[in-house]
């Protein structure tokens, strides 16, 4: 397995990334992990900001642009020319979804949502671009302190897990981390053993 | 997990079910994008392929010990790999030799 690994991460070929910025704080984290991955890997990165149709495009098309400039020199440096920077109008997760497949993205990466009321039936933005999105997609939540050292895998043991691992592991998110590989089952008739008396360590040890 | 570990990454992969099912129950990878505290990397599952280089564990009888390929261990006489699987792993290989 451990020949298996390295010969993966030999042949890793992370071509693009693609950070869809919001350029509020929230989403400092998600370009900052994005910059992380592609310095590490090598990859392109493209930083992209979606401006709602409802708004008026041109003074905030130019605004972002300076924005996203400046943050592509803050995180790269002289190397900023490894980084493109887009700037469209429309639906956000079409915009995203379609400049991903456009660049041909290997990642998305996306800062976590903000919780708002309406959520828990419309979804936010990363979960329908999750559900929409033909390739991996990274949410951000925490601030980078370097790399990833602690990482749970959640497989179910289906055929579909050990690709998915092996993406894990083709995107650079398992280099020097310690991953623990969670499968989780949900127990039978756990209802009917609670009713018995039976303890919750012996229904779902 | 995510509790007692505290991993700053968790990896899980998401099916794209049907709206219907999707509006009544939701998908495990939705619920987990909202509670998780750490990151999260959701990688799209794809339909059930062999691919070549991975280790394949295949029922076996115990009878035929010669592995017919390195990467499979033992094949049962009595349990040929569905022509449907050959099929994806021949157009893995070539998509692998293309690139």
């Amino acid at each position: 397995v451990a020949e298996r690994l390295h010969g993966l991460q030999q042949s890793r070929t992370l071509r693009r990334i693609v950070c869809a910025t919001d350029l509020t704080v929230r989403s400092t984290a998600a370009w900052e992990r994005a910059a992380s991955l592609a310095r590490r890997t090598g990859a392109r990165l493209t930083l992209l900001h979606v401006i709602d149709p409802g708004q008026p495009a041109r003074m905030r098309a130019n605004r972002a642009y300076v924005e996203l400039l400046s943050q592509a020199d803050l995180a790269f440096g002289s190397a900023a020319g490894f980084i493109d920077v887009a700037v469209r109008r429309g639906n956000v997760r079409d915009i995203i979804t379609r400049t991903a497949d456009e660049w041909d993205a290997d990642l998305i990466v996306l800062a976590a949502p903000k919780s708002r009321r309406l959520d828990s039936i419309v979804g936010t933005t990363a979960e329908r671009l999750v559900r929409t999105a033909k390739r991996s997609v990274l949410v951000v939540r925490r601030e980078m302190k370097g790399g990833y050292r602690q990482v749970a895998i959640a497989a179910d043991l289906s055929s579909a897990s050990l690709p998915m691992i092996r993406t894990a592991v083709r995107l650079g998110a398992l280099d020097g981390a310690c991953a623990t590989v969670v499968h989780a089952v949900h127990p039978s008739y756990d209802g009917m053993m609670r009713a018995v008396g039976l303890g919750e360590l012996t229904v779902a040890p | 997990v995510i509790e007692h570990e505290r991993p700053e990454l968790l990896a899980i992969g998401a099916s794209r079910w049907f709206l219907l099912k999707r509006l009544l129950i939701g998908s495990v990878a939705d619920r987990l994008l909202r509670a998780a505290l750490c990151d999260v990397l959701v990688i799209p599952r794809r339909p059930a392929v062999l691919k070549l280089g991975a280790p394949i564990a295949v029922a076996s009888d115990g009878l035929t010990p010669v592995p017919v390929r390195p990467d499979i261990t033992a094949v049962a006489r009595f349990v040929p790999v569905p022509r449907r699987l050959q099929q994806h792993d021949r157009a893995d290989r070539q998509a692998r030799a293309h690139e």
